[in-house]
């Protein structure tokens, strides 16, 4: 008989996956690069000792698994690329097309962001995280969230063609209500 | 439109586009986690044992959250997009089915060969194999010691099932050679791993009289007598058509074949073709490199569904038990000419004593090429070439020049004749009855060679 954790691995992956691969490749500027994050993530999430007994908790762990390591993974990439580059002394080389495909032109105006902005965009505007939580997922502070975000959205509604979205004093962006409340520290385990 | 209004779009389109995860992925994806909580388990154990003597310091070690994991997310889902459906797909290999018979899962002396099958398609014991097997190096310091690893073989460690909380593993080693996968391939073992350790399950099988492994290589885990699979139970019988079937009694004897052998090296000139399946087992025919032109040349084994093989005994194939056939000439054959495995059985004709192939087949048959000359102990015909018949001279001829050893009176090496080979001339040869056929599933003729007959040679390696 499968194990608590093994039947909620599966149950995440079976009912959510396709809103996780849609989450990652926001998060990720790519489509092509999405369900691999998302493997990713879900071995992250379940591989710890776990701290959550729902799918739907469960599923908000393996969300912010992927913006982290979209994040990480850039990064890396981006080393990679620098070295490779001196190495070779070469012209950089384009950044991967993203092939045409559902929300394409979402997709690449994001891949334009840093992967900072592309991530502190999508927790905040469409994960609903506040500014500390994003902070924590992201291990930044939460004024660098702050400003990635202005920047990320400024920089989407130009190259879509938006409006941007009006500052607000705290953050410089307008947020939705929490809606809801954090784990207390003891619960769901 | 703004740019909530795409983002959210873009999100609901990718969404809708996407496929639900494949059981391939979500297989690997189950397996790693259970590798990695496993390990995860281990390094707290020690952890705690370590800290329990400094006072308490140690504490945080089995609280603290795993750095690797995310932050604590809110409760709730926050999302807004479609929801997926679930779309649970068939995973013929990996879930558990309802059990043929609902008895309590216990070994018999002996189970019936319908039984057996039935419960190969059902098992009642629970356990799931991956359709592919996932490499697990990273947890052998679960099985061996870290000098052991450092000075033992190279071990291959995969992740290839689990059954209730356990996780199933195969360990196998490096191939002393690689030119016969049955002959020098080594043992494979199984292992369970729970949150209590590593386990070596050495009597796979269902049935008690079936053989268990005399030994396991880990120092680390305890000899499991008790867990078996019902997905791991040979048929007594192995039925490949027209009447013709394999015996397992003799396959299921060999302790030190419980698990199987390593399949063939992908880079292997052997080629498994599959020719019946029983439930998760397969039948498949063992194609190895023939050296005389126009035959092909192999051996049966059976898969595993955790991808090992067990060759299928000498003893257990039709035909190949030369000293039982009776011949029409009134000639007694039956003398076993040496000791040694290699005299017992008869072996195919198209390849050299070394090899473990049981039979050759003919590109294409001629049957005015061949005569009846005998029966074997089960009252199958038995056929010889008649004078003439080329496909003999080219075997005997292949079978005398290859023979060769060392004179350990001189030190020399000596060939053909000189090296002890029997036959000078294919008459000779043919009078011997030394190439014989004995029909196989589908009317095919196997053909084989009695044990004097193949080339002399000084010793296997």
């Amino acid at each position: 008989m499968a194990r608590p954790w093994e039947q909620l691995l599966d149950q995440v992956a079976r009912e959510r996956w396709p809103r996780l691969v849609a989450h990652a490749a926001l998060v990720a500027g790519s489509t092509s690069e999405a369900p691999d994050l998302v493997q990713e993530a879900l071995i992250a999430t379940f591989r710890g000792r776990a701290r959550f007994t729902t799918v739907e908790q469960a599923e908000a762990y393996v969300r912010r698994a992927i913006a982290s390591r979209a994040v990480d993974e850039a990064r890396r990439r981006r080393r990679e690329r620098l070295v490779a580059l001196r190495a070779a002394a070469q012209p950089a080389p384009p950044d991967t097309v993203e092939p045409p495909g559902p929300g394409r032109d979402v997709v690449r105006a994001l891949a334009l962001l840093a992967p900072r902005e592309r991530a502190c965009v999508v927790l905040r505007q469409m994960e609903d995280l506040s500014v500390a939580e994003t902070a924590s997922v992201l291990n930044l502070s939460e004024g660098a969230v702050k400003r990635y975000t202005a920047d990320g959205l400024a920089k989407l509604a130009e190259t879509l063609g938006t409006h941007p979205h009006t500052a607000t004093d705290d953050e410089r962006v307008p947020v939705r209500p929490s809606p809801t409340p954090r784990i207390a520290p003891g619960g769901a385990r | 439109m703004n740019l909530d209004q795409m983002l959210n779009g873009a999100r609901d389109e990718i969404a809708q586009a996407t496929a639900p995860i494949d059981d391939r992925t979500l297989t690997r994806v189950r397996g790693t986690v259970r590798r990695a909580r496993i390990q995860r388990h281990t390094f707290e154990s020690v952890g705690a044992a370590a800290c329990a003597g400094v006072l308490g310091l140690g504490a945080w070690t089995l609280t603290s959250s795993d750095s690797s994991t995310p932050v604590d997310p809110a409760t709730g889902s926050t999302t807004t997009g479609p929801t997926g459906t679930p779309s649970p797909t068939a995973e013929p290999t990996a879930e558990p089915t309802t059990a043929a018979d609902d008895g309590p899962a216990v070994r018999a002396d002996e189970i019936d060969d319908a039984t057996v099958l039935a419960r190969l398609s059902a098992p009642r014991t629970g356990e799931r194999w991956f359709d592919e097997a996932m490499d697990a190096s990273d947890a052998l310091d679960a099985l061996f010691t870290p000098d052991e690893l450092a000075n033992g073989p190279e071990y291959r460690l995969t992740l290839v099932g689990d059954r209730e909380a356990s996780a199933i593993y195969a360990l196998s080693f490096p191939a002393a050679q690689t030119d016969d996968s049955v002959l020098w391939a080594p043992r494979v073992e199984l292992y369970e791993i729970d949150e209590d350790g590593p386990r070596a399950i050495v009597c796979p099988s269902a049935r008690t009289t079936d053989a268990c492994a005399s030994e396991f290589s880990s120092s680390k885990a305890a000899e499991d007598r008790d867990t078996f699979y019902d997905t791991l139970t040979l048929p007594a019988s192995l039925a490949l058509g027209d009447g013709w079937a394999l015996s397992t009694d003799a396959t299921r004897a060999e302790a030190d074949r419980v698990g199987g052998v390593a399949l063939p090296a992908a880079d292997s000139p052997e080629h498994l073709e599959v020719v019946a399946a029983f439930g998760p087992l397969t039948v498949a025919r063992r194609d190895v490199v023939s050296d005389v032109d126009g035959l092909r040349s192999s051996s049966y084994v059976v898969t595993t569904p955790f991808g090992s093989m067990i060759p299928v005994a000498d003893a257990d194939v039709p035909g190949l038990d030369y000293l039982d056939i009776t011949w029409d000439d009134g000639v007694d054959r039956s003398t076993r000419v040496a000791d040694g495995d290699w005299a017992n059985y008869a072996q195919a004709p198209a390849v050299g004593t070394c090899s473990t192939a049981q039979f050759s087949v003919e590109s294409s048959h001629d049957a005015t090429a061949w005569r009846t000359a005998g029966r074997t102990a089960d009252g199958r015909d038995v056929v010889v070439p008649v004078a003439g018949n080329p496909l003999a001279a080219a075997v005997h001829d292949w079978q005398l020049s290859h023979s060769g050893t060392i004179d350990e009176k001189t030190g020399e090496t000596v060939t053909g004749l000189d090296a002890g080979y029997r036959f000078a001339t294919t008459e000779e040869f043919l009078a011997a009855q030394s190439l014989y056929g004995v029909q196989g599933p589908g009317g095919e003729w196997h053909l084989h060679l009695r044990p004097e007959a193949t080339n002399v040679v000084y010793e296997c390696a």
